[in-house]
């Protein structure tokens, strides 16, 4: 079997590419169970900060278990989707129940499909 | 949360990019953006048979998506369960029939169908048990002075 190439990016190539995104997918558990939402998204420091809408039901689930997994992702043309997934505990920035917590970049994925090879093994056009 | 309606059912049909999201080995969150199929009553993905997301779903079948046009002012959350599909390897809506919002290149949608073909890809159902629009990519910036 012909071995998958590396797309991940390094620290720098993630954070340039937060630095660019300005809303994610936030994952969390409510009873143990995964659920979602839609939120605003900044780069800070070496976390992502992230800001819930006011209404959102996500600040109580955060509020009662800290566990996020926050995705960044863009795919214009195949060859110019990244993404990038911290994993973490949200940290509130406006206290318990607030709508603004951060997530370090611990823990996280990314893949840049530039970084495919664009004919033959792991370029996506061969079997 | 209510169930798949035709608003939500119209949604689904027309937007395919779709973040899956399940349990690590650890019970801790996590998500993957996919390409979702929605041929009617579940969502499908192609996935490699090899994959995290796989063994994933075999361990804790749980699951959320969150249903997210790049352009949309709205995204649909669903809560359900995911699990592979034995035996199916291409989803149900056909291997050569590609998302109407999703840019995909021939060799590479070309190279795909054939890996289903072999076998290496399998089908990831996702069957929703509820369904909630909430704000999306495209939405208006909250005020910073509110809340």
């Amino acid at each position: 079997m012909a071995e998958r190439p590396d797309i991940s990016m390094s620290a720098d190539e993630v954070r340039g590419f937060l630095a660019t995104q300005r809303r994610a997918v936030v994952a969390a558990l409510d009873a143990e169970a995964p659920v979602g939402t839609v939120a605003d998204l900044r780069l800070v420091d070496a976390a992502v900060e992230v800001t819930l809408a006011d209404d959102d039901p996500m600040r109580v689930v955060l509020a009662v278990d800290d566990r996020v997994c926050v995705v960044a992702e863009q795919f214009p043309t195949y060859y110019e989707i990244r993404g990038v997934a911290v994993h973490g505990r949200a940290q509130p920035v406006d206290g318990i129940g607030g709508r603004t917590f951060r997530v370090g970049l611990d823990d996280l994925t990314s893949f840049d499909f530039g970084k495919l090879p664009r004919t033959g093994a792991g370029s996506g056009t061969s079997t | 949360m209510t169930a798949i309606g035709p608003d939500e059912d119209a949604f689904l049909r027309e937007s395919s990019r779709v973040f899956l999201l399940g349990t690590r080995s650890d019970g801790s969150p996590t998500a993957w953006p996919m390409v979702g199929l929605y041929p009617g009553g579940a969502l499908e993905f192609s996935t490699y048979r090899t994959s995290q997301k796989v063994r994933d779903f075999a361990r804790n079948p749980i699951a959320a998506c969150v249903v997210a046009p790049a352009d949309g002012d709205r995204a649909l959350v669903l809560r359900g369960t995911c699990t592979v599909v034995d035996g199916q390897h291409a989803p149900s809506t056909g291997a050569a029939s590609p998302p109407r919002d999703v840019a995909v290149a021939d060799g590479i949608a070309d190279g795909a169908q054939a890996r289903m073909r072999s076998g290496k890809r399998v089908v990831l159902r996702f069957v929703p048990d509820g369904a909630k629009f909430v704000a999306g990519y495209a939405a208006p910036a909250p005020d910073p002075d509110d809340g």
